[in-house]
This record gives structure tokens, sequence and C-alpha cells, in this order.
């Protein structure tokens, strides 16, 4: 494999890391403001 | 019959043991370089001079002394891992005590141990005024001994193959990225050192957007960084992740946890092109829905306390706790005594699970891990379904983890002895803190934070704790980051040293 596509596959594989983070990060922004809706 | 280790068992332990106490010595050089040209603190920066000048005396003087060609087995192998876990403390404690910001060199042990197994208990005094060579110290050793103090040794002072493999093997680790173990220790530092370089330049971009002047800005941030991508939870400043007043902050850091906390086997297969591993893995499943059943166990009790009104208050002051525990970082947004004071039992319940099972194996998270969690959904619900079918159905179950597999008895046995372990580690140290006058939910709490590699306190880990309950929780740190199995083969080592024929 060629500097470019290590360096294209460590790219892509830090963004979809980040697409699990911010949906962690989602779960809890959905729960906080849920939990503030009226009964 | 207990056989009694022979001459050449104890040469090989002592052997490996100096080298890794060797290359903890040239660590020490980083603060040292760092103290004298960076920060322009010289006194400080003596200190690592004369700690790195002990380890590295001690290291050769071992290593000479025990030198052998002899592979090492796996037994030794344990044992030099635990011993080097012990070792590391006492050594890195040295310079931490010099700084004269620790009541007693227990309590240096303490920090350096905490740091070590990337738990984040502090014991430091008046930590806005220690130096910035101390603080980095304080950070380096969660980056040190996340990836793992024999990771170190293999990559770069260790040679043998099978020696190697025992000795990673030996640090709770039971899997490769690749086959040969010294390429799998380089991996390790090039995924860790890429987020390093990535995590700095975010966080101090961060810091200078809230006012940090822009030094201050990338030394927090690789501080910051350091213990948060490690799962250790130190701050350069005492009132934690709270010092800096931003919500952006806090999502970066969020951001850096939940990473933090994955497998390095599933960083090596995402970054090697294997894309939605991330998403079909057991661990990263197990993981998204833990995390969402202990925060609404923890936000239903904050919210039927009245504690935190708004959305945005139950994020940052809730679900930024809930994440720190369940990656088993430790960071703070809120103070110490409010988990007592304002956050009541279910929160603190939630709060308790979260922490006790903790990130993902292979990692530098602690706890129980997600992959031993999924394993043992899987035989309950294997047991479950053959238990509802005709006798003679044959009823397997599989899980994907790397590649899939079929669940296997000897596999969940092994699973559930570890767990097993862990429950009763947790359950020794709340022992040990209710006999010392504290309150059962509170000593639940700090010993799940200890053994767990956590970091979270409800405030009982502090200087004036009985120095009782500070070598429990340093045990517990210990065990805890060496997944029992190192520990119970010293002890083991010890017995037959002591009654073995």
């Amino acid at each position: 494999m060629n500097k470019a596509t290590i360096l294209y596959h460590i790219t892509l594989g830090i963004m979809w890391e980040a697409a699990y983070a911010i949906v962690i990060i989602g779960i809890g922004l959905l729960f906080a403001y849920a939990l503030q809706l009226p009964r | 019959m207990i056989l009694k280790p022979q001459a050449n068992d104890i040469k090989n332990i002592g052997y490996y043991l100096g080298r890794i106490i060797l290359g903890l010595g040239l660590t020490m050089f980083l603060p040292f370089i760092a103290g004298l040209i960076l920060f322009k603190e010289p006194n400080p920066a003596f200190d690592f001079l004369i700690s790195a000048n002990i380890c590295i005396g001690i290291g050769l003087v071992l290593s000479r002394l025990c030198k052998t060609d002899k592979d090492l087995h796996a037994g030794p192998a344990m044992v030099v891992i635990a011993l080097s876990w012990l070792a590391a403390m006492a050594l890195s404690a040295i310079p931490l005590f010099f700084s004269s910001h620790y009541k007693s060199f227990l309590d240096a042990c303490f920090e350096t141990m905490s740091g070590f197994t990337t738990t984040g208990l502090t014991l430091v005094q008046d930590l806005d005024h220690l130096s910035k060579t101390h603080n980095l110290w304080r950070h380096l050793g969660p980056f040190l001994g996340g990836q793992g103090i024999a990771i170190i040794a293999i990559s770069f002072l260790v040679g043998g193959a099978s020696g190697s493999l025992n000795l990673y093997l030996g640090e709770g680790r039971d899997e490769k990225l690749v086959p040969n173990v010294i390429h799998t220790a380089r991996f390790i530092w090039v995924i860790s050192i890429v987020y390093l370089v990535l995590g700095t330049i975010v966080l101090g971009l961060v810091g200078l957007s809230i006012g940090l002047r822009s030094q201050s800005a990338f030394f927090h941030a690789a501080c910051i960084f350091m213990a948060g991508f490690d799962t250790a939870g130190f701050a350069p400043q005492s009132p934690n992740i709270l010092y800096y007043h931003s919500l952006l902050f806090e999502i970066v850091t969020i951001f850096f946890m939940v990473i933090g906390s994955f497998n390095f086997n599933l960083h090596y297969q995402v970054w090697t092109g294997n894309f939605k591993e991330v998403w079909k893995n057991i661990e990263t499943r197990t993981l998204l829905l833990i995390t969402m059943l202990v925060t609404l166990i923890t936000m239903a009790g904050l919210k039927q306390g009245g504690v935190c009104s708004g959305g945005m208050i139950l994020f940052r002051k809730g679900f930024f706790q809930i994440v720190s525990g369940q990656t088993t970082t430790g960071y703070m947004t809120i103070y110490a005594q409010q988990f007592i004071k304002e956050w009541g039992d279910l929160a603190l319940t939630g709060i308790i699970i979260a922490m006790g099972l903790g990130g993902c194996a292979c990692s530098t998270a602690g706890g129980v891990k997600m992959l031993r969690v999924g394993i043992i959904y899987k035989a309950f619900r294997q047991d479950i379904k053959s238990t509802m079918l005709s006798p003679n159905a044959v009823v397997t179950q599989r899980f994907h983890h790397i590649k899939t597999t079929f669940v296997e008895d000897k596999q969940v046995r092994a699973v559930l002895l570890v767990t097993l372990g862990y429950c009763v580690l947790y359950g020794l140290g709340t022992l040990v803190g209710v006999a010392s006058g504290y309150p059962f939910l509170e000593s639940l709490f700090e010993s799940t934070s200890a053994a767990g590699n956590v970091g979270l306190s409800c405030g009982i880990t502090d200087t004036g704790m009985p120095a009782v309950l500070k070598v429990t929780y340093i045990v517990e740190m210990w065990a805890g980051r060496l997944e029992l199995m190192s520990v119970f083969a010293l002890i083991g080592f010890l017995a037959a040293f002591v009654k073995g024929r």
C-alpha cells in the first residue's frame, strides 16, 4: 500500500470513529432534552 | 506439590524488570528537557534528572546482574508485569514527592499508580501551583501506562518474540493487531501519537477560542488529551474540566473520551479500511446500548431530584459525568461533593453501573469491559433459548468482534471468572471503605471508581483519608488495570517461593 492510500484510510477511519462519538453525544442531547418535555 | 522457582526464572524476571525500569528512567528525560528548555523551570527539571538517574542505575544493575539469553515464559512474564507496575509506581513517585505537593511518599505513590493505571484519582495538594514540569509528568503517566508499560519495553527495549508476546499478554491484553507482537506494540504507538497530535491541535484551538494564552492553551490541550484519550481524567487545574467553563471544550473532551475507550484492534481495523467494523462490532454495539441505559437511569435520577433543570444543564452536568464514567476517564464538570449532596441514590447507581462495566477490551479503559458484557449477554440468550426449545435442539450464538465467532463454554467461563474477580474487587474496596467509617453507597462509588480505573470521586479520595484506604485503592487500581491475572501470578510465584520444594 502506498502512503497516499494509508493516509486516506487513516483519515476516513478517524471520520468513522468520529461519527460514532457524535452518535453518543447525540444520545446524550436527545435524552437530556426528552426529559424536559412536559408530561 | 508446588515447585520452587529456579534461579534461572528469578534471573529472567530480574533481567526483564531491569529493562523496563531502564525504559522508565529514559522517559523521565522528557519532562527534564521540557522543564529546562520549554517551561524554564530548572529546579523541577532537576528532580527528574535525579529520578531518571536512580531508575537508570537500578535498571542497569538489575539487567547486568541478571543478564540472560533465555526467553521469558508466560508465568514469569506475568510476574515481571505485576512487579514492573509496582516498581514504576514507586520510582515515578520520586520526582512528584520532590515537588512538595504531596503530604507523604504514599500519596505520591497513589498519584503515580492512579496515573499509570489511567484511573485519575488524585491526592495532589495545591494543584493550581504545581510546576508545569511536574504536571507534565502527571499527564505523561497515563499516556505511557495507558498504552502499557510492557508496550514501551516491547517497542524499544526488549528483544525475543516469545518473551515480548508473554509480556504483552501479561498486561491484560489478549488481542494482537498484527501477527507480530512488536509490530502490534508499535502500531499502538502510531494510533496514540496520531491522535495526540490531532487532539492537541483541536483542544489547543478550543483553548485559544476561550481566552487561554497560546503556550498555556497547547500545554493544557496536550495534558487534557493525554489524560482524556488514555481515559485517566487528570487535569492541570484543580476544578478539572469545570475550569474551562466551555460547552465546546466539554464536547471535544467527550469526543476523545469515547474514541479513547475503543479497542486498539478496532482502531487498526477501521484505519486499514474496514470502516463498518465501528458499527458491527459487539463492543461498540454494547457500549451504545449500555450508554443509553445508564443515561436513562442517571438522568431519571437527576430529574427526580430536581438537580439539573434544563436540557443543556442536564447534558453538561449529567451526561458528561455518564460518558466520563462509562469510558472510565473520570473527568468532571461538577465538584466531587455534588455527587453526594445533590445527585441522589438513583443517579449515583447509574454512574456506578457505568463505571463498573467500563469501556472496550484491549484499550486504555478499565472495568469489566464491553466485550465481556456482550459475551455474557449472548451466553444468557443461548441458555434461555436452549431451555425454551426441545432438549435435542442445538442452540448456538454468534457475535462479531473483528471476525464472527460462536460463543463457546470455555470462553464464557473465562469471561465470567474475570467479571467475578472485578465484582469481588469492587466489594472488597467497599468493605474497607465502610470499615473506615464512610457510608455504603459512597464507599461503593469510590471503590468501583478505583478498581474500574475510572477516577470519578465523590469526595472520599482526599489526603486526609486513612492510609489503609489509600493502600486498598492502590491495590485495586493495580489489580484492575492488570485484569487480576498478573496479580494472581505474582501471588502464586511468591507462594511457590516460600512453600515450594
